[in-house]
Order: structure tokens, then sequence, then C-alpha cells
């Protein structure tokens, strides 16, 4: 089975982060329910790893560089699992791949409707940054590929690759918390 | 701690289980998940008709001549002569990257046609209208002048092959020409040109980032190491080279053709990607390696007796990219299967693995293969 066609349950939160509810993820994207939520910013040496994104919900755009949800069954699922999950899953990445644990850099929420699809991201997003010592090994299933971009050239807003980020992306850039 | 291996880690989903799975590169395909595509702005050829109307043009739209990434291109009349409509708009992306082409793809060759319709040098086709308010623009059909494509030849195996001295000079004198031209906006870049055609060698070459950095670098002209006012002047690139954008007449006269996605960068790719593109011919058997080996130095001599190659080494690495990004029939007729793409990515692997430096030897390689 497709991995987004798995049933799978995230946290609904309020402003504050704090877990209301449980809610099946494609309710939440469709009806624009505030969820958690995390990125991982991967550096290979001073690039930045850029995800070219397949996804029913912003398809198509950059993400710097993984992004997922935390899971909830009885418990939420720890942000260093999930995102030890994630690393492997889409970029091939195991944690000891990395020269340290990926760093908590921040949180950002945000609210973007998806302009090619039914849904809506409304997050509180917790961003982390990692550097990996091997390349990534890019899983298609969720990516049509990828890029290595020196940071100033994502932050450069005539950059072509600005213009494709992720909104969520583009709030990590206005909060300064793309460093390694 | 090392490198990944490649070689023994598989980084690629398969097509078929059958397949080496380290040999093998998946092409980048869109999915349709949930998309919701816009609505055309032209619903059929009597309503683009209506729509020039209204722009003050009549044309009478005839067949259809295909579609290439955004637009649509119509043989049509208009003043009793033989046009050529084109209406640039999103269609549905075979790839996710042709939805970075945006409309001003229209604009861009709009400028460009303009450029060159006094040209001594390059022919283009004149432009006759700009219903730039729905994107249309309305050429001369050059096939009433006789002229018709290189693609359409080669596929029937008839390969003007006594053409290879007129293109090299009539590609090195349009290079030069449009060095004249001050940079203007287009509507791609380098950058993200690079990106689409190198992806395939990328995924292919998941640990060679310095060659993917240095390559992109060369691509683009830029150096990061050079302050702005110490870098190269980029150069006018008309990115669609192929065989299917160069027109030929029966005594050898030429026209190049589809400008809407040029950039500004390395000149040399221009070149290159009209050598992949015969080579990926070859490989599939429309072209003779016998007749590929005389044109390809025939018209590369022509091409730097007027415009001396930066790098030649580039150019032959650009080949091979370029090789891997149409192996699997991307905006190229005349694949039928995975064998072939498969044979086609082996060759342009072992261009690359063996770090091949002049076109010569490539030809060399191509005879062996």
């Amino acid at each position: 089975m497709s991995y987004y066609n798995k049933l799978q349950y995230i946290a609904k939160v309020d402003s504050d982060d704090k877990i209301l509810d449980k809610v099946e993820r494609w309710k939440a994207h469709e009806e624009g329910i505030l969820h958690r939520a995390i990125t991982v910013a991967v550096f290979y040496e001073d690039y930045a790893v850029l995800q070219h994104r397949k996804h029913p919900v912003f398809d198509n755009v950059f993400d710097f560089t993984v992004s997922t949800h935390q899971i909830l069954v009885d418990d939420i699922e720890d942000d260093m699992a999930a995102i030890e999950k994630t690393l492997e899953r889409e970029l091939g990445l195991e944690m000891s791949y990395l020269i340290e644990s990926p760093v908590s850099k921040g949180v950002v929420k945000y609210k973007a409707k998806d302009p090619n699809s039914k849904y809506t991201e409304n997050e509180v997003c917790h961003i982390y940054s990692c550097q990996t010592t091997v390349v990534p090994a890019i899983n298609l299933e969720f990516a049509y590929g990828y890029s290595l971009q020196k940071i100033e050239s994502i932050t450069d807003k005539k950059s072509p690759f600005h213009t494709m980020l992720a909104p969520w992306v583009k709030e990590m850039l206005k909060k300064n918390l793309l460093s390694i | 701690m090392g490198k990944r291996d490649a070689k023994k880690e598989p980084i690629i989903n398969l097509v078929s289980s059958s397949m080496n799975k380290n040999d093998y590169i998946l092409p980048v395909s869109a999915t349709f998940r949930d998309i919701q595509y816009p609505e055309p702005i032209v619903k059929s050829n009597k309503h683009l008709e209506e729509l020039l109307k209204e722009q003050s043009y009549s044309v009478s739209i005839g067949n259809s001549l295909g579609g290439h990434t955004t637009n649509t291109v119509f043989e049509g009349t208009m003043d009793k002569k033989a046009v050529i409509v084109k209406h640039t708009e999103h269609s549905i992306p075979q790839t996710p990257i042709e939805y970075m082409i945006m409309s001003d793809a229209h604009d861009t060759e709009v400028k460009i046609l303009k450029k060159l319709q006094n040209s001594e040098t390059a022919r283009a086709p004149k432009l006759l209208a700009n219903a730039q308010k729905i994107k249309t623009l309305v050429i001369e059909d050059l096939r009433a002048s006789g002229f018709q494509d290189i693609s359409k030849l080669i596929l029937k195996k008839k390969f003007p092959v006594d053409s290879a001295e007129q293109f090299g000079t009539a590609l090195a004198q349009f290079a030069v020409e449009t060095r004249t031209w001050e940079e203007f906006k287009t509507n791609e870049s380098a950058v993200l040109a690079f990106y689409e055609h190198s992806l395939e060698m990328l995924i292919a070459y998941p640990n060679e980032i310095e060659r993917y950095k240095r390559l992109e670098a060369a691509f683009s002209l830029k150096d990061e190491e050079l302050a702005e006012d110490e870098a190269p002047k980029r150069l006018f690139v008309w990115a669609e080279s192929s065989p299917e954008n160069v027109l030929i007449t029966k005594d050898g006269k030429l026209a190049f053709i589809d400008f809407g996605r040029s950039y500004w960068g390395d000149q040399q790719f221009m070149l290159a990607s009209f050598i992949a593109h015969l080579l990926v011919n070859t490989l599939v058997g429309f072209i003779s390696v016998k007749d590929v080996s005389t044109y390809i130095p025939t018209c590369l001599k022509a091409y730097v007796g007027i415009s001396p190659l930066d790098d030649e080494s580039v150019v032959v690495e650009y080949i091979a990219m370029e090789m891997l990004h149409r192996a699997h029939g991307k905006g190229f007729q005349g694949i039928k299967n995975t064998a072939q793409s498969l044979e086609i990515e082996a060759f342009a692997r072992s261009i690359l693995d063996s770090k091949v430096k002049t076109i010569k030897k490539l030809l060399t390689s191509l005879g062996e293969n």
C-alpha cells in the first residue's frame, strides 16, 4: 500500500501547540485543521538539500528538506523518532550517517491553501536541522528529484528556487531558522 | 565516514524486477493525486479563432501540429497565407518540472523572434501577429517555403548528412550574433534548466556531487568564488536546439524555431544538445553510425571555425547528461522500448565513467558500442 493511503492519525493542536485531539491526516488537510508537524533541514557539506516534493499536498514545490507528522496512536510520537523514520524512508539516511543528532531550530506557525489541490496546510511545525556525511539516496515515491543549493541561493528572492519553495520553508526563511 | 556506495545500495524504484537495479534510472514522472489542473483558456479551435478575432486577427485555424510542453501549435491561414499559430498555456504536464514553465514563455519567444526578424545569419519564421493578451502568436509557415524539420527526416531514415557544415556554421553564427544582445528577462533560468536536464545524471551518480556542481556552474556561467562584476557574461542559450526545431530545405537552407524556453548561460549546450539528440537517434537505429560519425566532426569543425569551444570536455559531459535526460523519451520520438532506453543510458554512463574528453573519442566509443 502506498504510504499516502495508510490510515494515520496526527495531533490536532491549539495555537500554543497543546494537543487537543487526534485527527485523521487527510481530514486535517481537507478541513484545514491546525495540527503538529515536523520539517528537517538537511545539509550535505555546505549545501542545502532541496527535495522536489511529490505529495498530495503542495506537490511540485521544493522542501528543505523533508516534512512529516508526529503520529498519534495513544501517545504522540516523539519528534526524534518521527525524524529518524522520515530520513530513512525519504532520503535513505540512517542516523549514523549524521554528524550529530538533529538540532531543534524553533517552531513556525502558518496556514496555506494549496492552489493545486483541495488541501490546506495549517501547522505548528517543529523545525530541525542536521548535517549528513553522505548524499541522500532520494526515494522517488516521495520526490521527483532533488537539488543541492547554497543557502544564499534559496534566501535570495531573485533565485529561481526561491519562488518554488514550500510555504513553510518561506516561513522558516522569514524567521531565519535555516542554518546548520 | 565513507560515502554511500551506490553500487551496493539501490537508490531507485524499478519498473521491472528483472532489470539490474543499479543500471536503471527511473524517469521523472508526474503523479496525479487530487491535483486540480486549471481550466484551459482556449476550449477549441473555433474558440481560439474567436479570441484572435477579438484581438483583430482574422485567422482560420486548421489541424493541430501537436503540443509541446506548454503550448499547442496549429496550422492555419491568415490573409490567404499559410501560417503557424502557437498558443501558450499550461497543459497537463508530462513531468512536474514542466509546471515551472510559465506563460511568460510566450513573451520570451516573441522578443526573440522580433530580434531575429532582420538577422542576416539566422533564419527564423517571420512574426506575423502577436495576440499577447491570449498568449498566441502567428508566424509564417516555413513549410510553404519548402522547409521540413530534421527530426521528421530522421524518423523516415532520411537524415540529411550533407547538411553538417551548414548546420555547424548556422548554429555558430547564431551563437555569435546573439552575443551582441543585452540580457533581457526570459521565462526560465539556467539554474532551473540545469535542474531539469541534469536530474537523471544526479540520480545515476548520487556520490559525484563535485561533477554535478561543476557542471551546474559551467551551464549557468555562475562562479560563486567570483564577485558579480568579475563573473563571465552570460550568453543567450536556445534551449530547444534539437533536430525537431531545425528546419531544412532540399538545397540545405536552415531555419531555427521554438525559442520560448531560452535562457542565459553557457551557449555550448546548444551544440551539445543537438549532438546528443543525433546520438540517441543513432542508438535507436534511425541514423547509421557511419552517417553520424561523418556528420558530427564536419559540423563541429564548421562550428569551432566560427565559435571556438571554451571547453570540449564540458561539451562531452553535457552530451552524456542530455542523453541520460532523453533516454526515456522525454520530448523525443522514436524510442520503442525499455531495452533501447537502457542502451542509451549505458552509453551515456560509459562516456561519463571513462571521463571522455573529446567528441572524437566519444564517436570512437560509439563505433565500438
